[in-house]
């Protein structure tokens, strides 16, 4: 009894230290800003890196390297869109509906990565490892801003797992950064489209998410 | 739209409640509190059983319903976002019980009265001295006041010159950046 009179005691206290609050923004809004600030980022790297010559034949290619360039995209929506719910409670549906979205874009990109590797001949030209590392640093320093700005908006929420938040914010910005990655990207080799830019939402969730669940932990503590 | 089988006039007015409460009004917050409170408790009960902690768990949920209010959206339901926060209260409650920080729980459900003659740091383990000691000093002071003093929230806020409500906030946060700290140690 002595407790429920305490609980009772702390909802008078919670009520009596009161402060208006500002409600934020929805998350429709925190997306299309999120989405803006790579947009930015994305074009900002374009011109120091140069574009394909071939890029506009490459994105309506569906077959090949279009279709990985629609997965990215998709995968990398999905996992902001799992990122920003992660730090609202009750937006459960959403993480769900993103982490869906993420996995049917990594399927659409790793499928058509797939094909690509299955119909390349045996014997080509490959791209080499400084170009694949090349890759790997682009799709992850194109993610860098957008990715601390996701963490930063989701520890000014509620974020309730905030691993779950980061790992999400970390993958779902370098698969963005991947589609800038293969935009710019000198080679055709299916190999290192393979490892280099459709597996880069996994390198980046490995190099980021520590470091992005820093930045949160700071975030929500001040 | 009925927000989770509630009557219709019910999850409105919660609603309602909770728009008015994050504009300031304390009257309309307290009322929501007092209204949520047995749904918080069933929540937390059908998750923990009789844990003899429950209260402690619906105090954390309604600490973390004041410290994420700002995250309510009016044109959302509301149970959906409590139950969430509850949820997590009580997944973080078994976890903690998972890592059996038997020392801390101990400090933690000590309803004993202060025996002020002793000394309150010999009474800890050397693992919780030092995880007391890296907490940030108004935390340290808060929890020490409360569960090593055993002074009542009003006495400790009135020492500490801070409200009651500031205070609890303060011992809220201590613990469980001790429980972090503590799970570090045995990690």
């Amino acid at each position: 009894m002595s407790q429920q009179l305490r609980t009772e005691e702390l909802i008078q206290e919670l009520a009596e230290n009161l402060e208006p609050v500002r409600p934020i923004p929805p998350l429709r809004q925190v997306l299309v800003a999120i989405l803006a600030l790579w947009a930015a980022v994305a074009c900002l790297g374009l011109l120091v890196l140069g574009t394909r010559p071939d890029l506009l034949d490459l994105v309506l290619a569906w077959r090949g390297a279009g279709a990985v360039f629609a997965g990215l995209g998709l995968a990398g929506l999905g996992g902001l869109i799992a990122a920003l719910a992660l730090a609202v409670p009750g937006r459960e549906a959403t993480v769900r509906a993103g982490l869906a979205l993420g996995l049917v874009g990594m399927a659409l990109a790793a499928g058509a990565g797939t094909l690509m590797l299955l119909r390349s001949p045996v014997v080509g030209e490959h791209a080499p490892l400084s170009g694949d590392l090349r890759c790997l640093g682009v799709a992850c320093g194109v993610a860098f801003l957008p990715a601390l700005a996701v963490v930063s908006l989701g520890g000014r929420a509620a974020p309730l797992r905030p691993l779950f938040l980061a790992w999400a914010a970390a993958a779902g910005t370098a698969a963005l950064g991947a589609v800038v990655a293969q935009a710019s990207c000198p080679f055709s080799d299916p190999q290192h489209i393979m490892w280099a830019h459709i597996l880069a939402p996994g390198v980046g969730a490995v190099l980021l998410t520590l470091p992005l669940l820093w930045v949160l932990r700071r975030v929500v503590r001040r | 739209m009925p927000d989770d089988g509630l009557p219709l006039d019910r999850a409105d007015r919660w609603r309602a409640w909770m728009v008015a409460a994050q504009d300031g009004d304390a009257d309309r917050y307290q009322q929501l509190l007092t209204e949520l409170l047995p749904f918080v408790r069933g929540l937390v009960r059908s998750r923990l059983g009789d844990d003899p902690t429950i209260e402690d768990v619906v105090q954390d949920v309604l600490l973390s319903i004041h410290t994420a209010r700002h995250t309510y959206r009016a044109e959302r339901p509301l149970l959906p976002w409590v139950r969430t926060i509850a949820r997590n209260a009580a997944i973080d409650r078994l976890r903690r019980r998972g890592r059996s920080l038997a020392r801390l729980s101990d400090v933690e459900a000590d309803d004993l009265p202060a025996q002020p003659q002793e000394p309150p740091i010999p009474m800890l383990s050397p693992a919780v001295e030092r995880a007391l000691e890296r907490l940030p000093e108004a935390q340290r002071q808060a929890v020490v006041l409360l569960k090593l003093e055993g002074l009542s929230v009003a006495e400790a806020a009135r020492k500490v010159g801070v409200t009651p409500g500031a205070l609890k906030l303060r011992a809220h946060r201590g613990y469980r950046a001790l429980r972090e700290l503590l799970g570090g140690e045995r990690r």
